[in-house]
């Protein structure tokens, strides 16, 4: 009992001495802040853009712009823009760096980045070509640039005159890439189309649907089958019936091999512009990442 | 010791009393409850038979049909989203007749194939495979391919 005593008594004094420093705590902001000074904002939106959330981020800087002059958060504007997919603002922001800047290279860069992004390639290749704001410290990323849009597009260039424009440790990647496009492993409808004629089933094997083309094979042979039995046995009227089935099925699977062939077809373009995509952004379109970015 | 024994007993008996007090409120013998077993049609089939042209005829018909034939009875199973009989439909309506007949019997035919289910088919948000139309009315052009780790909504 006295054990007990003593350690309730202990617990109460531990509670007293917690609480008696408690007030200090939560009383030491008293102080007259102003969370909302430029310096704060700025901080925030840094934070913010770190944590990739650029609406917010830019809503930030804009402030902080009001009262400084920083080429730095300018950039970080137009980038957190390029980022959300609003790419006719961000190159209108990037446009603003263009002429007496320190970042006037980067923000060239991703000029053509973003307009690169628009997915309107005549039009990236048409600006790069007139070279408004074109310069030697630039054009050999553009050069490799305009040569994927190529390769996005169905116009390939010459492979020597595509390789070259990419680095020693580029040009494997990219020439797989150059002979995958170039020879795709597409399959033919027509193909797929007389083999499910000559036997059902076999245009979806064909078309890489082992399994469609056995069910497809199994399910025209039985009704097939049935037609055949019912004639043989006297029944005309289930003969007839199974052998309409067996047409129905039988056309159905012609018309099926075609659609899976182009499925295939799709499913090859759709991996090759996945496995593209996923390289272009893991080094980051070739283009060098400004220090001052957290990314 | 005496004190908590006591304080165990007023606890018991408030239990009881409490229970007891709320036991039973409406005063009426407790007997056997008439369930309905019967689960509630919360749609009714609104399909009509159209004849306001052969292909609305024909896919009207199909569908009061098959709801009355086979939906009624079969249950809610069709692995697939659209249904297949929803795909017949919608293939009818976005190319012709012959082609969403030919379209049908091709979808029958992937339905019947038990082996090729998850994940060969991207998932619909509703727990059913996607298969939609646009894929197979050859135009490559429509076709959209979806990765199969993704859930479609």
């Amino acid at each position: 009992m006295l054990n007990r005593y003593s350690s309730l008594l202990q617990f109460i004094k531990l509670v007293i001495i917690l609480f008696s420093f408690s007030p200090l705590r939560i009383l030491a902001q008293e102080n007259d802040i102003d969370l909302f000074s430029p310096e704060n904002r700025l901080n925030f939106g840094n934070h913010l853009f770190c944590e990739k959330d650029y609406l917010r981020a830019i809503s930030e800087y804009r402030n902080y712009l009001q009262n400084s002059n920083n080429d730095t958060i300018r950039f970080k504007i137009a980038f957190a823009l390029m980022e959300m997919g609003r790419y006719d603002e961000s190159m209108d922001n990037f446009k603003s760096l263009f002429f007496s800047s320190e970042l006037e290279i980067p923000a060239k860069l991703s000029f053509y980045k973003s307009q690169f992004l628009k997915n309107d390639f005549n039009r990236f290749r048409l600006k790069v070509n007139q070279q408004p704001y074109v310069n030697d410290r630039i054009l050999a990323t553009l050069g490799k640039l305009t040569q994927v849009s190529y390769l996005i597009e169905n116009t390939l260039p010459d492979s020597t005159s595509f390789i070259n424009n990419f680095q020693a440790d580029e040009r494997d990647k990219m020439l797989q890439f150059y002979l995958e496009k170039k020879y795709p492993g597409y399959k033919s409808e027509s193909t797929a189309t007389i083999l499910s004629a000559i036997l059902p089933g076999l245009g979806k094997i064909y078309a890489d649907e082992i399994g469609d083309g056995l069910t497809s094979f199994l399910l025209t042979g039985v009704l097939g089958f049935l037609a055949y039995n019912n004639f043989k046995n006297d029944h005309p009227t289930r003969g007839w019936i199974f052998s309409g089935l067996a047409s129905y099925f039988y056309a159905g699977n012609i018309y099926g091999s075609a659609a899976a062939v182009q499925n295939y077809n799709a499913g090859i373009k759709f991996n090759f512009d996945s496995k593209l995509n996923f390289y272009l952004q893991s080094r980051e379109y070739f283009i060098p990442k400004p220090d001052f970015l957290c990314r | 010791m005496n004190r908590l024994h006591s304080a165990i007993v007023i606890g018991i008996i408030v239990f009881f009393f409490v229970s007891s007090a709320h036991g039973q409120t409406d005063w009426q013998r407790w007997g056997k409850a008439e369930v309905s077993y019967e689960i509630e049609t919360t749609s009714s089939p609104t399909v009509r038979i159209s004849d306001s042209g052969v292909s609305s005829f024909f896919v009207s018909a199909f569908q009061v049909g098959y709801t009355y034939l086979f939906s009624n009875y079969d249950g809610d199973n069709c692995p697939f989203h659209p249904t297949c009989s929803a795909f017949f439909v919608q293939s009818v309506k976005e190319t012709n007749l012959l082609k969403g007949v030919l379209m049908f019997a091709d979808r029958f035919t992937r339905d019947t194939n038990i082996f090729k289910r998850y994940p060969y088919y991207p998932m619909y948000k509703t727990g059913r495979l996607f298969d939609p139309v646009h894929n197979y009315k050859l135009r490559p052009k429509e076709i959209k391919i979806y990765p199969r780790d993704i859930i479609v909504k």
